[in-house]
């Protein structure tokens, strides 16, 4: 396996794997959305809600807004949990959102019990208060996985492609078609002959083949190379996201390990 | 009420709202969302069609 890096922010990161299966490389991507356990807001009591928002509304969005954690280690999911579910401070993180109007209800409003976790977003408008509106509310959250619900999906946007390979035979005369009819500007005319300069954001769509006319374009999938891009969602930077969601592939292989040692 | 993520792909897109919505009124919304680094379409889509009702409704509550 050989790793290279290709694009690396807080947020999004992008880099080539080669050498591994089609499973492997979706492997890391479903992990990543939906195997590494994060915080969320996830049950509410509203004891006064008189804004426009209904209260369903409200407790969507107040779910939606993604939570970073100082020690995420040091809570438990609920199934896990020593009280076995039934919910205390090892597994959930108490919260107060009270406000009166006139104004905007943010993220930021939110007071959780433990200091360590705030919103990754302090400007994430939750509700729009009018003249004598008010909002009561208490509630926690829970720590969990994407597969449970979307707000818990430490990874948005995550995917891949196989990396492509454009080989260009001694019949290329030059035209330039292929260039021009390229979406991403992967080619580039060099020394009278079509040359592939932006490999990486070749999409596969095969339009260069479809107007070489000496037919000496060859655009082929490399099939053990794989480009992969994830986004986190603000919970936590995006080396790390990665980072864990390649941990609990392990943890998996490891009960999968001593399940079958049982077993013989 | 600006939908706190993006229905498609779930970034955040809420949090920029109330900046996009000020520098609007003077720039043209491509090149702000461009600045805000909202640069897929299923995101800037949220932010371009957005139509906030909540003050309009709120005369009938």
């Amino acid at each position: 396996m050989k790793f290279e890096l290709i694009e690396l922010r807080e947020d999004r990161i992008r880099f080539l794997l080669s050498g591994v299966t089609a499973a492997f490389a979706n492997g890391i991507r479903r992990a990543c959305m939906s195997e590494v356990p994060i915080l969320a807001i996830d049950q509410i009591s509203l004891y006064d809600n008189t804004s426009v928002l209904f209260d369903e509304q409200i407790a969507l969005r107040l779910g939606l807004v993604p939570l970073q954690s100082k020690d995420l280690d040091s809570y438990s999911r609920p199934e896990d949990c020593q009280c076995g579910g039934e919910g205390c401070p090892g597994c959930r993180v108490d919260f107060m959102l009270s406000a009166e109007g006139p104004g905007m209800v943010y993220s930021k409003d939110i007071q959780f019990t433990d200091p360590g976790v705030k919103p990754a977003f302090d400007k994430i408008p939750i509700v729009i208060l009018g003249e004598g509106e008010k909002v009561v509310i208490e509630g926690f959250a829970t720590k969990r996985v994407g597969k449970d619900h979307s707000k818990w999906q430490a990874g948005t946007l995550c995917g891949y492609k196989n990396l492509p390979k454009i080989e260009i035979g001694a019949s290329c005369d030059g035209c330039g078609k292929c260039i021009e009819v390229c979406p991403r500007d992967v080619l580039a005319l060099e020394e009278g002959r079509a040359k592939a300069t932006n490999i990486l954001e070749c999409s596969l769509c095969k339009l260069c083949i479809e107007e070489c006319e000496a037919g000496a374009l060859k655009v082929t999938p490399v099939l053990d190379s794989f480009v992969i891009s994830i986004e986190s969602s603000g919970v936590m930077p995006v080396k790390e996201l990665v980072a864990k969601a390649a941990q609990e592939i392990r943890k998996r292989a490891e009960d999968l390990d001593a399940k079958l040692a049982e077993l013989t | 009420m600006i939908p706190v993520r993006c229905f498609s792909c779930g970034r955040v897109v809420s949090h920029v709202w109330e900046e996009y919505r000020e520098r609007i009124k003077t720039e043209p919304p491509g090149k702000v969302l461009d600045d805000l680094g909202i640069d897929k379409y299923c995101c800037r889509r949220m932010l371009l069609s957005h139509v906030e009702l909540v003050d309009t409704l709120r005369r009938y509550q």
